[in-house]
Formats: C-alpha cells, structure tokens, sequence
C-alpha cells in the first residue's frame, strides 16, 4: 500500500465527515418540515434539493465555481470575510459537497419520516408535543434506520464525488486533493498498480459503509425498551 | 360543555352541522362514512374546518373568522381511535407517560400506574408495544389518552378489539370515573347497543348533517326496535 496518497486519504475523510455531519444537521430540519408542514413552498424546497441528484456535477462544480470566485459578488464578499476566495480552498469543497450530496441526505429521512404512522404524530400533537419534541421524540427515534442511511449515503457519495471537487477544488496536495482525484491522475500517468490500490481502498470504504447499514437495523432492534422510571 | 357550529370538506364528503352539547356522556352514532371520526378530529384540533367555530367551556379552540386554531396539545383533550398507534421505541409506561413531562418523576410514575390500573393493564407497565394484543394495545392508548386529566375525552371506537363484556366492563368503569372527575365525554360508535347501554345523550350523523340529538331511548328508537326483532327471531 506505499503508493497510496495518505493525505489525501485524511483529507477525503475529512471532508466526507464534515459534510455528513452539516449535512445531518440541515436534513433532520427540512426532511421534518417537507414531511409535517402544509406550505405551498414544499414542492420547490424538494425539486431544489433534489436537484443535484440530475444535475451532472460538473455543471454544478462551474456554477460554484463562478459564483465562489472573485467575478460575482457574493465571492468577492465571502473573499473578504475570509481573507481568501472560497474556490480552490478546503472550505469551497466543503460548500459543494454540501450541496451536491444534498439529496442523499434528505430524500432518505424525508422518507424514512414520511412512513411513519400519521396516528402516532396525532397522539404524539395531542400529548403536548411541539415540532421540536415530535422531531426528537418520535420522528428521529422512530426513522433512526434512514437517519443511519442518510449518514452513510452521505459519506460514501461525498468520498467518491470527482467532477464538482475538480471544477471548484482543482488538485492542490493538502488542501482539494481527494482520493478522486489522486485516482484519475494515477490513470492519466498510466501507474494503474498504484490506481488499482487507490480503486481499492475506495472500494472498502464503501463495502464497510454498506454492510454498516445492512447490519444496523437487527442491531437496533436487539436493543432494550426504554422505559419510564 | 361544547359548542360548534361548523362546515368542513374533504374531497367530496362536507360535514355541515351545528349543535351544543351539555351532556358529560354523549355517544355520535351515526353510519360508516356519516361524518362521526371528522367531527372528533375536528374538535381535537387534528383538522381544521373551513367556516365556523368550537367552543369548549367558553374557550374557542378554534374561530375561523378570527383565525384561531388552537394547537392539539393545548386544547386539554384526551382522544383514543380503534388504532393504538403506541410509540414502538418506547415501553407501555414510557407511553403513558409521554403527556406527562411537565410533572415530576414521582407523581408521574403515580399516575401511570393509576392509568394502567383504570384500563385493566397493570401488568403491561415493562413491556414493549410489539409483544402487546390488539386489545392490550387499545387499553394502553386509552390510558395514554386520558392520563394528563384532559377537560374533554373524545373516544372513537377505542376498544373495538376487546370481546364485548371485557368491553362493556370497560366502558362501565371509565364512565363512572370520568363522571366522578366532572370529564366531558363523547363516544363515537355505530354499534346501537353502546348508545343505549350507557343511556347517554345521543348526537346523530347520517351522510355529515345532524339529524337528531337527545336521550339514547328516544333518538335511537327505530334502532332499539330493530335490535329487539333481530333478537326474538334468533330466540325463536
């Protein structure tokens, strides 16, 4: 395994947990509001989050990359604010991954919610429960197999994403290098014993994510009742 | 006491009606599709009715000309369905308990064990919703439903599942202490023989208008008549 590029190993992962991790926190929120609200904007709010799940990513990549960079000016003021534009740095990636592995993160919990038993969020609104409680009480606990999924999903479709991290990373060694990348440029030099190990490592990552999911629901399921004390 | 006046639509069904109700036991009965579960989530809060207003003891829960819909869960009302639809992550006390956050452990755990009691299920408290009957499930919803001492119950065919005696016994025992604690009650059913059991105050639905309102022995009489037949013929 000597010529696989560690960093940029560290730095997949890196990006990978912090998406899922931002991108849960956004997700338990709107999947709730898509499943329980009654707004006439639910259908724009699903076809905008859906959209990058049609989009080809490089379009999505340029489009950042335009709006990220020094031409516009939203990117002129976060580059001000930051001291550094936003295209071609780790926090840019971070933005389009964000955005591009959005879908993966909500569609699954909105589904996962929307299953749900509407008696039981009736009995749950009748007990006294506010939006809050009913997402932490009742949804949440209820949807955790699809809240599990959205992680993993997340996860693995941010460690493999290539064409919006090229469009709006490029290649720097630390900073947007990811294991996409280290992958294509070992294929592009022909070196296809280091490709093949790169292939490989990425291709672990995600058995072990999938057998994570397959496995999580008999492990939650030997869990005890809670109970009242 | 309960007042409403009210018109509510869903797809082609309108439920229309206007009545007041003072009774602590009422029963709507009425046919399947005459309107009887529209009208209890109505009042729980659960819909919203597109003209008109309810009134609970002089509180409007909701007045549609003043844009008021007052939340479910502020409105102090208990409601059971025939689905139990029990939080299966939790145990039978931790559901019970669930409308009881705001109390402290101890008094919490008092009435859950009450509750249990009232509904004949004080051996269920540890077990999960999964290892419940279907009639074990709706007496843990019931005693869900009731154990945050609502103003007003609303009871749609809560115990469909039990056998009629274990029933009837049932519905005898939460009549008795609902009345004790002064707790407004209305029973949804389209079984006759509930209706005039209890001897309630009878509110009549037929296709979502209000067609008769009174003592069980005088609204439900053709019904009564007809029940008495059908047992003398079976008699002989």
């Amino acid at each position: 395994m000597a010529s696989i590029d560690w960093q940029a190993f560290a730095l997949t992962l890196r990006l990978a947990a912090l998406t899922t991790v931002i991108l849960l926190v956004v997700a338990v929120p709107t999947a709730s509001w898509l499943v329980l609200g009654r707004s006439r904007l639910r259908p724009l709010v699903e076809a905008l989050t859906g959209l990058p799940l049609i989009l080809p990513p490089t379009v999505l990549g340029f489009y950042l990359l335009v709006l990220l960079g020094p031409r516009t000016a939203p990117g002129r003021l976060i580059g001000q604010i930051l001291g550094h534009p936003l295209a071609f740095s780790f926090a840019g990636l971070v933005v389009g991954s964000c955005l591009y592995s959005l879908p993966f993160a909500i569609q699954p919990l909105a589904a996962g919610f929307a299953a749900i038993d509407p008696n039981m969020l009736d009995a749950a609104r009748l007990l006294g429960a506010g939006r809050v409680r009913l997402v932490g009480t009742v949804l949440i606990p209820i949807a955790m197999r699809s809240l599990i999924a959205a992680g993993v999903l997340t996860f693995l479709h941010t460690v493999g994403e290539f064409g919006v991290v090229l469009m709006l990373g490029g290649d720097i060694p630390g900073a947007t290098r990811t294991l996409s990348i280290v992958l294509y440029n070992q294929v592009e030099n022909f070196d296809y014993g280091a490709a093949n190990q790169t292939a490989l490592l990425m291709l672990l990552l995600s058995v072990v994510a999938l057998v994570l999911i397959y496995s999580r629901p008999r492990l939650l399921s030997s869990l005890p009742e809670r109970h009242h004390d | 006491m309960i007042e409403m006046d009210l018109r509510a639509r869903r797809g082609d069904f309108t439920l229309e009606l206007a009545c007041r109700i003072d009774s602590t036991w009422t029963v709507v009965f009425g046919p399947s599709g005459s309107g009887k579960t529209s009208l209890l989530r109505l009042i729980a809060g659960l819909d919203v009715p597109h003209r008109g207003r309810i009134e609970v003891d002089g509180e409007a829960l909701t007045e549609c000309a003043q844009r008021i819909h007052l939340a479910p869960g502020r409105r102090r009302i208990g409601y059971a369905t025939q689905h139990p639809a029990l939080f299966p992550h939790l145990s039978v006390a931790a559901n019970i308990g669930y409308g009881l956050a705001a109390l402290p452990r101890e008094e919490r755990n008092t009435r859950v064990a009450k509750m249990l009691d009232l509904v004949g299920a004080a051996g269920l408290a540890g077990r999960a919703p999964r290892d419940l009957s279907g009639g074990e499930a709706q007496r843990v919803a019931l005693a869900r439903a009731l154990a945050p001492q609502p103003r007003l119950v609303l009871l749609d065919e809560p115990l469909s599942a039990l056998d009629g005696p274990t029933r009837d016994q049932l519905l005898d025992r939460l009549k008795s202490r609902l009345a004790a604690q002064g707790t407004q009650t209305i029973l949804v059913t389209h079984d006759a023989a509930d209706a005039l059991a209890t001897e309630a105050e009878v509110v009549l639905l037929d296709r979502g208008r209000l067609t008769g309102q009174g003592p069980a022995a005088a609204i439900l009489a053709a019904e009564r008549r007809r029940l008495l037949d059908r047992l003398s013929q079976m008699t002989g």
